[in-house]
């Protein structure tokens, strides 16, 4: 049997129609991944002029109101323990060290969170000028309603003390200790937008 | 296609919750679901070094979302009977099964006499601590235990026991009579008889439950008082080896479970507990503190006991030993002595020789003074012929009982004096009369007499405290029927302090009655208590010394009441009295522990951070006479809202299911906005929600805070991996079942 084949070169339509079509191809991969960024990194931004704080936070984050705290935001949405940044303005007077919150906030959490334990305490270089210090813990959350069987979480968190004149900002992130290491990445980007 | 099935399957599930579907159903008006959630086990603990065990256990019910719990004082104050000093709470979590311990509490008000104690969750049970204003627990409201009437059905619900398998229970009731206490009325106690098929008996671990009306509303305690010293086998339950010895038997405490319980403390006398613990407020007597009465220590005991028909103004009106067929009111009356609120008296009821549970009281304790006269009125109910026989047990031990008593056949037209009222008297000066007399020399006691014959002896003995002071005896010589009086006097005026007049006919007791002196004469009352008033201070010295003020704009963290008084024995009785807007949140009776006169008797209004806006009221009484008041007017002048009421509703509850797996999702959270706000104004902000809640490992939830009726609120519910599903306008009314129970399925998306 003999088989005869032709080649016959595709025409200036074709040609175009398969350019547009990579184009759109490409167009649509790019859409698609701007979609899933905003989606994924969508934020809300944050203002307290009485503290004098700017920040942007996860924009599907649930906005808590607690006393005390001047930002409280966690991410509902997650399975678990919520994903949570807060911020707190501390009093600070020249005779104290950060040491001395430190002691002051670990006599408080040993009460109120079961399992409280310090992990670490380190310095870090923030901003420009500033070196704040990081204090590492854990404890177990353990949600409130006694009538759901609820199974305690082990949650990790870090809380960055910055001071500023006669106050410190204390900035806490807390986060299942299984996501801990992905989610710290929101808090970076917590941190790098944090103004104050 | 499938999850497009299921999508529909989730709206329709939502739509289970419009009014048309809700109206279709038909729900009972008596939710026994949330009674039965609302009452808790209370566990009282005593912690050693090496090991807890449990000393003492009642029932209790949350009166608030809050974690406030009433219950009983006996079981949770440590006494000689129940010596923890810790207490714990076990929940209903579910429906038929045992209680589960979940949170640690602390008394904040308790009357030990009345037998009434406001716990508050202070901790969960690992001892972490607990945000009140952030706890959702259910609760039941509370109605007046005194508006219930005979043969009324009541619910009696509380914990029959403790082994393993006892959940909280609900046993039918009806109301069988009344029993009245000098404190209290005619209704102090509400006495009732189980019509369950469940059990025939409420057991003792009820004391501290509740008992509901028709409408489900709190309106009594079902109150006894167990004895640990004297528990029986029976009456007690040994199952912890608390000698660490490695056998639980006879050496092991015995844990106080009581006898079976027949009487309602009624809600009433809770009120002000409940009041002042949801306004934040707290008072205290600094006064009092600095010189607290103090006990003879001496063993209580009761004397004289005899029978009275009725009573007025706490007094007997004659003395009976016998009573016509179909009378419905019977009082005993009897002198007592060295009684404290930890006493534990019961009342032993016989007729022709067999118990009456329905006349008899069970083991509770004591709510009256030190000493005095007192009564228990069976009013209410229809006495049956027979011969009736009236012992007395104070801390189980028989302490006295009554002669018999028949009740039968017509009236007797027996010589009787009846009504004493007392007058005090100077020449021919009226200054006062009733039972509450100033200082002065003359007391006359006028009476009524009936169906007396000429030449009957009859005595009248005056009584100062438990002295004789003067007596007088005399054949009779006026008419059948008509009224008389009889005097005692003192040149130097009459000591201030009780006073008793006992009158005879032919050597049997005919009437008797008791009156205080107390204060200088005046008008129609004693001037007992003066310069009563309200003053805004830091602290009880600057409280001496400051300004009087009937009110003040910004509500101050205290306000202080005080007033001086004049010749007052101590040991009197009297009765302090403090309100907000005509609503009272503190009523003490006790014996004055003072000097006779004197000046700056304090009473602090404390608050926290500062006391409520209203408008205060003190009173100051004897003999339940309202000698004195004062008030001030703080902030606005009234409570800015009712602080006392709790919206009603539905609770919603639910299992969230995975479409594919048919799996619970656990941890994802279920949002319930406001009715300000539909779901696309939602911007993740917890100001717009109304309530939220968590699955759990089974993908259960439950919102503790009930769904107002009619009111529109929406729902939302955001998973991560799964289709989001919202609703806007979701109602419930007054026909919705409640709880309400959905099954929402998720579409992974």
């Amino acid at each position: 049997m003999i088989i005869e084949t032709t080649a016959r070169e595709a025409t200036r339509t074709q040609r175009f129609a398969h350019y547009f079509t990579l184009i759109y191809c490409a167009l649509a991969l790019f859409i698609g991944a701007n979609l899933r960024d905003s989606a994924l990194y969508a934020i809300t931004p944050y203002t307290n002029s009485e503290v004098g704080i700017t920040a942007f936070y996860p924009e599907s984050w649930l906005f808590d109101t607690t006393p005390g705290v001047v930002l409280d935001v966690r991410d509902t949405q997650r399975a678990g323990f919520n994903t949570r940044i807060n911020i707190r303005v501390l009093p600070f007077s020249p005779g104290m060290s950060v040491r001395n919150l430190i002691d002051t906030l670990a006599l408080q959490r040993r009460i109120d969170l079961p399992f409280y334990k310090i992990l670490s305490v380190s310095e870090r270089a923030f901003g420009l000028d500033d070196i704040t210090t990081i204090v590492d813990y854990t404890f177990v959350s353990d949600l409130d309603d006694p009538f759901l069987q609820l199974i305690p979480a082990v949650v990790i968190g870090e809380d960055v003390f910055i001071v500023r004149r006669n106050q410190v900002i204390l900035v806490s992130f807390t986060a299942d200790a299984n996501t801990f290491d992905r989610d710290y990445a929101i808090f970076e980007r917590f941190l790098e937008t944090l103004d104050y | 296609m499938n999850k497009r099935l299921l999508l529909w399957g989730c709206l329709a599930g939502l739509l289970c919750l419009s009014p048309a579907f809700i109206q279709a159903q038909v729900a009972p008006s008596f939710d026994l679901n949330r009674i039965l959630r609302a009452t808790v086990l209370v566990m009282q603990v005593r912690t050693t070094p090496t090991t807890s065990y449990i000393t003492c256990v009642s029932s209790g019910t949350l009166v608030t979302r809050t974690g406030l719990i009433l219950t009983n004082a006996h079981s949770t104050i440590p006494n000689p009977d129940c010596t923890g000093d810790t207490l714990l709470v076990a929940l209903n979590v579910r429906e038929g099964e045992a209680p589960v311990l979940s949170y640690q509490a602390e008394v904040i008000q308790a009357d030990p006499g009345l037998d009434i104690a406001l716990l508050r969750v202070s901790a969960e049970i690992n001892g972490r601590a607990v945000i009140n204003e952030n706890i959702d627990l259910p609760f039941v409201e509370l109605a007046e235990g005194s508006s219930l009437n005979l043969d009324d059905t009541i619910t009696v619900v509380g914990y029959p026991g403790l082994s393993g398998e006892d959940a909280a229970t609900a046993l039918s009731a009806t109301v069988q009579g009344f029993t009245g206490e000098p404190r209290g009325g005619e209704r102090a106690w509400v006495k009732f008889r189980s019509v369950s098929d469940t059990l025939a008996e409420v057991p003792g671990v009820f004391s501290g439950g509740g008992a509901y009306n028709r409408d489900g509303l709190l309106v009594g305690i079902p109150t006894t008082a167990p004895l640990a010293r004297q528990a029986s086998a029976t009456a007690c339950a040994r199952f912890q080896d608390t000698n660490l010895d490695g056998l639980v038997n006879a050496s092991d405490l015995c844990v106080p479970l009581g006898g079976a319980i027949n009487a309602l403390r009624p809600s009433d006398f809770a009120l002000p507990l409940i009041r002042s613990a949801s306004l934040g407020i707290d008072v205290t007597l600094p006064t009092a503190q600095n010189q607290a009465f103090v006990a003879s220590g001496l063993e209580p005991r009761v004397s004289n006991l005899f029978f009275a028909p009725s009573a007025n103004n706490d007094m007997p009106t004659t003395v009976i030993s016998s009573l016509p067929s179909g009378t419905s009111s019977l009082y005993l009356f009897f002198d007592y002595e060295f009684m404290t609120p930890e006493t534990i008296y019961e009342l032993r009821v016989t007729i022709d020789g067999s118990t009456s549970a329905i006349f008899s009281l069970p083991p509770v304790r004591w709510s009256g003074g030190e000493r005095g006269l007192w009564y228990i009125g069976l009013t209410g109910q229809s006495l049956p012929n027979g011969e009736y026989n009236f012992q007395l047990l104070v801390n189980g031990v028989s302490a006295g009982e009554a002669p018999p008593l028949q009740v039968g056949g017509g009236p007797e037209p027996l010589p009787t004096f009846r009504n004493i009222q007392f007058v005090l008297r100077e020449g021919e000066q009226i200054f006062g009369n009733g039972y509450i007399l100033g200082v002065g020399p003359i007391v006359d006691a006028q009476f009524i007499y009936d169906n007396m014959t000429t030449g009957l002896e009859w005595t009248a003995i005056w009584y100062f405290g438990n002295q004789e002071i003067a007596r007088a005896s005399e054949a009779w010589s006026l008419g059948s029927n008509g009224a008389q009086s009889t005097s005692v006097s003192d040149p130097a005026g009459l000591l201030p302090g009780r006073y008793r007049l006992a009158l005879y006919i032919e050597g049997r007791l005919s009437s008797l009655a008791d009156f205080t002196i107390a204060g200088s004469r005046a008008d129609a009352r004693p001037r007992v208590f003066t310069n009563e008033r309200f003053v805004v201070a830091s602290d009880i010295n600057e409280a001496l010394t400051a300004r009087a003020s009937t009110s003040v704009t910004n509500p101050p963290p205290s306000i202080f009441t005080l007033f001086d008084w004049e010749q007052i024995a101590p040991g009197t009785l009297w009765q302090l009295r403090l309100m907000v807007d005509n609503e009272v949140f503190f009523d003490q009776v006790t014996s004055w522990s003072q000097g006779e006169n004197g000046s700056g008797f304090t009473v602090q209004i404390g608050s926290d951070t500062a006391i409520p806006d209203g408008t205060y009221e003190m009173e100051l009484l004897m003999n339940n006479i309202l000698l004195r008041s004062t008030t001030i007017s703080v902030g606005i002048g009234q409570l800015p809202i009712d602080p006392f009421a709790e919206p009603e509703g539905v609770q919603l509850r639910g299992v969230l299911i995975d479409g594919d797996t048919g799996l619970g999702i656990p941890n994802a959270t279920i949002f319930i906005l406001s009715e300000a706000f539909s779901v696309i104004d939602f911007i993740y902000n917890a100001n717009q929600l109304y309530s939220l809640t968590t699955t759990d490992r089974d993908g259960r939830f439950q919102f503790s805070r009930p769904l107002r009726f009619t009111v529109p609120y929406s729902v939302i519910i955001s998973v991560d991996g799964y289709l989001p599903i919202n609703a806007d306008g979701v109602v419930v009314d007054e026909e919705t079942p409640n709880p309400l129970d959905i099954i929402i399925y998720m579409t992974k998306g």
